[in-house]
Order: structure tokens, then sequence, then C-alpha cells
């Protein structure tokens, strides 16, 4: 397909002239394909997207994880319709506020009580700070390169920020359990908590799973040690096991934040933790002006429903599985050596040999000729709206895809 | 070594000197290179004995183009020192052109390269930028020429800047689409977010690292006077 993109560039000018560098953050056309990916979607439906040059893309990254039930779901879109009729922000919180909390806490193992916010940054430095509440201790241990949101004790950007702002923040390498006890033991009875991501899913690099032993250990450290665990499940969310990936990885947090696929699109977070840190979560102030917004609670509230019912991270798993071992098969038979690194269910290409990512940006762009939307520095997510027919037209094109990459490399 | 503002900045802008000469020099075959020399008496030494400034004047001579040379070393070695304000005239001369050449490109961009390098070697925040990085080359080129200036740096050694041509692959490649992006790129008037986003340049490679220069080089563009 020839991308069109007058549109698109032309609305991109008129930002420039209004919104510092036309788009920022992870969606700014520098972080992807600046000149391969559209700058504006139009509509989207299941799991494909329209730009508003009217081109049409299979979609893989579901909003950046945003979406995990296919765009426009019906059910969840009748169902916030219903809320929307009725308002969304009032004076007071709406029922659906108590019912989706309930909803989590029943099911959420280890969850006693939710709290909800807009973004996954808010409630992950809520959180860190509930842990200094009940623990009183000043430190936070996190792992070299994770993400965990905007805020300028973690954030990746570089401005604006102060030496102090990360004068508290400790960092071992992912799956590194030596580094992890040395901080452990350097920083005795100083660290409140540990803030994790399920596994490592870092920007720019290959996705890295837990050791074996990796969140035994950092579950048993942390009890022993009076730190608490946050489990940063922003992104994975609902991707890995309905319930939160703790289970897929089989420990427990003491807190647990969600946001990107829990209102399919509807911007809400949620943190939930154990009944010992209720007293505490009551002492850190939170709030926002919009953050009782009942129509993302009810979205939330149909997604995280359908989740349960139709097992929905099992589903992505089973396709994410069946999509990458045939990309896996189709690289290899053209001699591209290419590992799915991550779960299945979202996961990041990783051609050997690429270290400073050469190739799978050329690979992405070939792609996007095709119609498919794939990110080269982020891991990819799997909608469970993209079926077994969509994901074989998907792996057909990439493997064209590749061979114009190895023909482009041969020349 | 790291350095208070007071220093960087005058020793960031003598170093940008000597890479726009040794850009000059390499591009016409003839004058000399404006090898930089910090003193430690608030002042700054170029291109050997003979023309030397306080800090202060160095900056109001990259800021203004015209800064007071201290006279003593000047008649000492008066010859060296004509040679080597002969240089810095062309310089200015070049880039202050309003003409977009590709001379002035390159002699900007490696100029421009060479105050980021001083920044990444000696400002502490842009010193730690680098230090989670392995070592690598930024290659920096226009589109449809043959200009290719590049960066490089590795664990334990200072960032270097150059135009020779390269052995080895560069971790990241920045090509602007034509010699008038890169001239206003110089001069401070490219958006590094917009300009890719429309075409105006190209990114590749490791992108990350192409964020750290990126960022250093702004930091240092807008700490550094220059007469663009």
């Amino acid at each position: 397909m020839s991308i069109k993109r007058e549109i698109s560039d032309s609305l991109f000018t008129r930002a420039l002239n209004v919104i510092p560098g036309g788009i920022y953050g992870h969606v700014a056309p520098v972080a992807g394909l600046p000149r391969y990916f559209p700058h504006y979607a139009q509509s989207a439906s299941g799991a494909r997207f329209v730009d508003v040059d009217g081109n049409e893309w299979m979609d893989f990254m579901c909003g950046f994880g945003a979406i995990l039930h296919g765009y426009s779901n019906p059910e969840i879109e009748d169902f916030a319709e219903e809320q929307r009729s009725k308002g969304s922000v009032f004076n007071q919180p709406s029922p659906i506020m108590v019912e989706l909390a309930e909803l989590l806490t029943t099911n959420i193992d280890f969850a006693d009580w939710t709290v909800f916010a807009k973004n996954g940054s808010d409630l992950t430095t809520w959180a860190i700070r509930v842990a200094r509440e009940q623990t009183g201790r000043p430190f936070v241990l996190k792992a070299k390169g994770s993400y965990h949101g905007v805020d300028a004790w973690c954030d990746p950007g570089f401005g604006g920020r102060l030496e102090e702002d990360r004068t508290h923040i400790l960092e071992f390498s992912w799956n590194s359990l030596d580094e992890f006890q040395n901080l452990l033991k350097s920083y005795a009875n100083q660290i409140s908590s540990v803030i994790l991501t399920p596994y490592h899913h870092a920007a720019f690099a290959p996705s890295i799973l837990p050791t074996d032993k990796f969140w035994k250990v950092v579950e048993k450290e942390c009890e022993k040690n009076g730190i608490i665990l946050i489990l940063d499940d922003v992104r994975a969310g609902g991707r890995l096991n309905e319930g939160g990936s703790h289970r897929y990885f089989n420990f427990t947090p003491d807190l647990s934040i969600y946001s990107k696929a829990l209102g399919n699109g509807y911007a809400i977070s949620a943190c939930v933790g154990k009944e010992f840190l209720r007293n505490s979560s009551k002492e850190v102030f939170l709030t926002g002006s919009c953050w009782n917004d009942a129509v993302s609670m009810a979205a939330a509230f149909k997604s995280f429903e359908i989740s349960q019912r139709d097992k929905v991270a099992e589903s992505v798993l089973k396709k994410g599985d069946y999509f990458s071992a045939g990309m896996v098969a189709r690289a290899n038979q053209l001699d591209l050596p290419l590992t799915m690194t991550g779960p299945s269910s979202m996961p990041y290409p990783w051609f050997e040999g690429d270290g400073n990512l050469f190739r799978i940006q050329k690979f992405c762009e070939l792609a996007a000729g095709k119609g498919l939307y794939f990110h080269p520095h982020h891991n990819w997510f799997i909608s469970n709206a993209l079926d077994y027919n969509d994901l074989d037209q998907a792996i057909d094109l990439a493997a064209q895809a590749m061979i114009e990459l190895r023909d482009f490399e041969k020349s | 070594m790291i350095m208070d503002n007071a220093r960087l900045i005058p020793f960031a802008a003598a170093l940008s000197l000597e890479a726009a000469s040794a850009e000059i020099v390499s591009q016409r075959n003839n004058g000399s290179i404006l090898k930089v020399k910090l003193l430690e008496n608030y002042s700054i030494q170029l291109g050997g004995e003979g023309l030397c400034f306080k800090d202060s004047e160095l900056i109001k001579a990259v800021s203004t183009g015209f800064g007071l040379p201290c006279f003593l070393p000047l008649f000492r070695h008066f010859n060296n020192a004509l040679k080597s304000i002969s240089m810095l005239l062309k310089i200015k001369s070049i880039l202050s052109s309003k003409q977009t050449s590709s001379e002035k490109v390159s002699v900007g961009l490696r100029a421009g390269l060479a105050a980021t390098a001083a920044f990444a070697n000696h400002d502490s925040q842009s010193k730690k930028l680098l230090e989670s990085e392995e070592s690598g080359i930024v290659l920096f080129t226009i589109a449809n020429s043959d200009i290719a200036v590049w960066i490089s740096f590795s664990a334990n050694e200072l960032c270097q800047v150059g135009s020779k041509p390269l052995k080895i692959k560069p971790a990241a490649i920045f090509t602007f689409q034509n010699l008038k992006v890169a001239s206003s790129a110089i001069s401070g008037w490219f958006d590094h977010l917009g300009g890719p986003a429309l075409g105006e340049a190209e990114i590749s490679g490791n992108i990350p690292l192409l964020d750290k220069i990126g960022y250093i080089s702004r930091k240092a563009q807008k700490e550094v006077p220059s007469i663009l």
C-alpha cells in the first residue's frame, strides 16, 4: 500500500504552531517511524484503525496497550454509553465506583481495597508514598531502565529535573539478585518499597522475563525486611492473567497498579492493596478533578467483566503464541534470526545482532507499507479482536516485508 | 573533569572555534587550526602562543564578533597571533554568511558538535546522561551531499568530534533533508520533535543515544553564545 499522508502532515504543521513539538510523549513521531506512521488517527474498530488520510492499518499496538478487547468494543461502549446518558463527573462519585472496586477486590486474589485515578503515574507515585507512610523509610528500589511513569523520580526524559528528585531512588539490574540483595544490605532498614513491573519491558530493548527464582527471592526478601512490594502492572495487567500478572509469575505483591487495558481506552487507573496498608493509604492525599469520572469506571467494569468471562488473557496469550511462532518461522526461512521476546500477548521482536535497531526499524518501515502497524521500539500488543485469519494475514504480510528487508540488506 | 559553567562555556566556545578551524583546514588545505589551551588565569589560548583571550572576552568575541585579546602574548608572538586572527575572521565570514553553502553547514555542524562534546565531557548533568551508554558514534549527514560530521564517545575516553570518513558503523544516523534545514539547525531553529515528523530530517539507529546527544547539544546551544 502506498501511504497517503497529506492530511496527517497538514494537521501536524498546524499543531506545531500551537502545541510544542506537535505531538509529545510516547506517541511523538520521533519515538516511532516519523515518516512511515501516520500522525493522526481518524477511527478504529476491532483490531484495525484508519488514519486521517484514509489508510487502514492492522494494529499491533492497541493504543500502546490501552485497548485489550478491540477498538470500539460494542459491549463496553454500550455500557459506557448508558452511564454517559446519566452523566459522568458530579460533586459525588457514582455507584459504579463502588461496584468497580468490589469487582476488582473480589477478582484480584490479594486485594482488600481499591483506589482510582486516571494514569499509571498517578498511582505508582502514590503507591511509593503509601509505602513510605507505612514504613517511615525513604528509599525506593527499582530496576534499571524500567518505566514507572512521568514523575520526576522515574521519568525517562532529561529536562526539568533536580538531582534530589532521585536521591532516594536505588536501582539494580533486572534479574540480578546479587545487586538486589547488596542494596538491601547497604540500605538496611531504609528501604520502604520495591517497585517492579512483572517482567522487564524496557523500550528500545528486548523484553526480559524473570528467572525462575527472581520473584520468589524478591517477595521473600521484601517480607523479611519489612519492605512493601509494589507491582507496576500498568502495561501488562489483563494480558498475562485476568486476575493480575502476579498470578502468571506466581508471587503476591502488597500493592498493584493497573491502568492501560483496564478501561479499554477510557482513562482510568487503579491501585489495589492488602489490608495492612489500608490505614496508610488513607493518610496519603489522593485526588483529581475528573477522577470520579463514572463513564471510565463503567467502561472498566465491563472490560474487566469481559476479561473474566472470556478468559481474555489466556486468549491473547494463545493468539500471541500463534503469531510469534509464525513470525519466527518465516524469519528463519529467510535467514533473519528473530526472537519474539517477552510474553506472547505483548511480544517485542528482536533481530539477532541488531543492538542499534537499524534492522527492526527497516523491517517496520517495510511492514508499514503493507498496512501493518509494527512499532520498532516498543513491545507490541495482541488485541483480542484479532482472529486467527487476521494473524495469518499479518504473518504473510510480515513475511513479504522480511523478503524486502533481506533484499534491501543484500543491495 | 567537571567544570563549572563559568569556565565551561568559554571553553566550549573555544573548542567550537578549534573544530570550525579544523574543518576549514581540511576543506581548503590551508590555514592553521586554532588549537585550544585552557590557561589558569581564566584565559584561553587559541592556535598556539600569540592569540589569547580572557574568558569573558572570548565570550564577547563569539557572541558579537569582536573581543579584546590579551596584548602581551599578542605582541610577543605577533606573526602567530595574526595567523590565528586570520582564521577567526575566516570562521566569522563563513558562519555569518547569509548564503547557505556546504562549507557553512559543515563548519557550523562540526563547531556545534564540538560544543556538545565539551558539555558531554565536562558538564555534570550531560556526563551523567552518557554514563550508561556503551561506546558509539553518532553520524550527522545531509541527504545528497558528502557532508558527514560525527561525535564519538566511549566509557573511558573523552567525546570527540570529527569529519573524516568513518571506518566503523555508527550507532545512530541523523540525516538532514538538505543544506537549508541543516543550516537552520546550526542556527538553533530546527524543531527536533517536529522536523523529523515532517521529513526535514531522518533518524535511524540507536534513538535513545541520539536523544541524549540531542539534549546535550541543545543545552550547549542554549548556553554557549554564538554569532549565528
